[in-house]
């Protein structure tokens, strides 16, 4: 909801409903939460749909493309007639007029059940559609307004010109978000090799991050890690470098954040894996670093308890590999489960790892399969002194589970 | 009379043996479900199931664009939707007295390893289940025919230039009796 104040001291309330592309939720993670009331995501392609609180009736849609937007909608409320007109204007000529328009209303249905829930969801499927008769132009080649057109209206200004914000109105929406994603990014940031477009992509996948995708339980966690980074005073560099295997890496030497290409940017979930190696960096006296040099004594510790702590989060059980032998997939998956007691808590203490028969804590003896048979087999060398201390930190000062 | 019902009989007695249950099965054999044939491995109590014509079991998966780390190739919703589409199907081909049954076990899960093309279309399954189940070598025939023709693994966009290359992909997911369970009493 926007309230704003026009210039005769007049307050106005409008919904704005967001209405993103397919291939925009794909690539955001199937999250809008870059986008703000005053702020448009640099990827953002779909619409937004103005409408009025008190009558509900629908006063415009914006359609935007990659950030920008690139045609306005709006709702024929003077009973003009229907038809198309083909005006002339600069280099060619525009199709304008009045056309119905229909929006598909989809619903996701899902289903929880059990203790713990689980909940299956389906693809969505389309409940209806809502159709208005709308004025079609083209903002980039701006016509004669039609009289009774909301933006005629000086007060509906910013409304209707979300990138360019009235600079003589005294009053501005206040930020959703307590803290701006480009303002907790800039914390945790040195430098960069990233455009200010990819920039603007990481900080939305950090904001993903920090609020858990709608993940409480995520954004509880990932929240925590990230402030013990910022109390280390820790900063990153980011960059793209397409030499890199894999899609996304933490190079605790530079301390930088390095994805393949930019695709990977927008994923919170790569971002999340690597931003855990570089909570990592901070916790370990001395950097993990150390662990990265000469005989690599202690990587797979590394591997392995960011692995675990991916596992554990995810409810899921791919520290190992997908082509390692099922009886060793399932042996780890029910030590997951056990440690979690089915994913309802976090473990705290190296005990709560558990111990076998020898009185050895299974920690070291998943942590020896996963240097057997998961892709970094036989990468540095085991360290049998080096607990998990960075994971079992963070379960046990966050209080999240 | 005697007739009739001694026909009966020896049909259904014909028709019970067509169905293998998986307890039965030995180790290191060959046994035949309805069409396909399956080479049996048990171990540690738990039965493994290879179509013998699957050609890619013991072939090593080449991904020279992959880095160590490659469990991110579906996005976490996608992954949520994989595996519950695999749960759907194995809860329409297993009763809810078995699966009662089974989620009691140590291993409470059917095992599958599902290779891919980098497409993310499934080439082959190998699946692993609790060896003295009363599940039957048909009803896995069914469920792995089923997700051959039906499931397909919406691969991340951003995983496009690390799946190139790749022979194949691999995904290895533990199906739930418990969620299959969920499902089926929340169809009915």
């Amino acid at each position: 909801m926007l309230i704003y104040k026009t210039k005769r001291n007049g307050f106005r309330q409008v919904l704005l409903t967001y209405v993103p592309d397919y291939d925009y939720l794909q690539k955001s993670n199937f999250s809008i939460s870059g986008n703000q009331i005053n702020k448009i995501a640099a990827n953002f392609s779909g619409y937004i749909l103005y409408s009025s609180l008190k009558t509900g009736r629908n006063i415009q849609l914006l359609q935007f493309e990659n950030g920008k937007m690139i045609k306005k909608r709006y709702v024929n409320t003077n009973g003009k007639a229907k038809g198309k007109q083909v005006q002339k204007v600069k280099g060619g000529t525009q199709t304008m007029g009045w056309e119905e328009q229909c929006i598909d209303i989809y619903e996701t249905p899902c289903i929880t059940a059990g203790d713990p829930g689980v909940e299956v969801c389906q693809d969505p499927i389309k409940v209806g559609e809502e159709c208005q008769d709308v004025w079609v132009d083209d903002p980039e080649e701006p016509g004669d307004p039609e009289p009774g057109d909301p933006c005629d209206d000086p007060a509906n200004f910013w409304m209707c010109n979300p990138d360019n914000p009235d600079p003589e109105d005294p009053w501005e929406p206040e930020p959703e978000q307590p803290e701006d994603a480009r303002d907790s990014l800039d914390k945790i940031m040195k430098d960069t090799c990233l455009n200010a477009q990819q920039v603007e992509a990481l900080a939305e996948t950090l904001s993903g991050y920090l609020n858990g995708q709608g993940d409480a339980d995520l954004a509880c966690i990932q929240k925590a890690i990230y402030n013990k980074v910022l109390a280390a005073g820790k900063k990153f560099g980011f960059c793209v470098d397409s030499n890199i295997s894999g899609n996304g890496s933490y190079n605790p030497a530079t301390g930088n954040f390095l994805w393949k290409d930019e695709s990977g940017i927008p994923v919170v979930g790569l971002f999340g894996r690597e931003f855990f190696h570089g909570y990592q960096d901070t916790h370990y006296s001395g950097g993990t670093a150390q662990y990265n040099t000469g005989m690599q004594n202690g990587f797979p510790n590394i591997e392995f308890e960011q692995a675990l702590f991916n596992d554990i989060l995810n409810g899921s059980a791919t520290a190992m590999g997908s082509g390692v032998p099922s009886a060793i997939f399932n042996e780890y998956e029910a030590w997951i489960e056990s440690i979690t007691d089915n994913y309802t808590k976090y473990p705290k203490q190296f005990s709560d790892f558990g111990t076998d028969s020898n009185n050895v804590n299974k920690y070291y003896h998943f942590l020896s399969l996963f240097y057997q048979h998961s892709a970094y087999a036989n990468m540095g060398t085991v360290n049998n002194s080096l607990q998990p201390s960075a994971l079992l930190n963070i379960f046990n000062t966050s209080n999240c589970k | 009379m005697k007739t009739i019902i001694f026909i009966l009989l020896v049909g259904i007695t014909i028709s019970c043996a067509a169905q293998k249950k998986i307890a039965n099965l030995k180790n290191n054999t060959v046994e035949r479900a309805s069409e396909s044939k399956y080479n049996v491995k048990i171990e540690d109590n738990r039965v493994s199931l290879i179509n013998a014509s699957n050609k890619l079991t013991g072939v090593k998966q080449i991904s020279p664009n992959m880095g160590p780390n490659e469990t991110n190739l579906l996005a976490p919703l996608d992954r949520k939707k994989a595996i519950a589409q695999l749960t759907r199907i194995c809860a329409s081909h297993i009763s809810s007295e078995d699966m009662e049954r089974l989620k009691k076990n140590k291993y409470p899960w059917i095992t599958m390893r599902i290779r891919t093309d980098i497409n993310g279309k499934p080439l082959e399954l190998e699946l692993d289940v609790q060896a003295n189940s009363n599940l039957t070598l048909e009803q896995m025939e069914k469920i792995e025919r089923d997700i051959l023709q039906n499931v397909s693994f919406r691969l991340a966009p951003y995983t496009n230039n690390v799946v190139k290359g790749s022979n194949f992909l691999t995904f290895l997911y533990g199906i739930h009796y418990d969620n299959m369970l969920k499902i089926k009493n929340t169809d009915n």
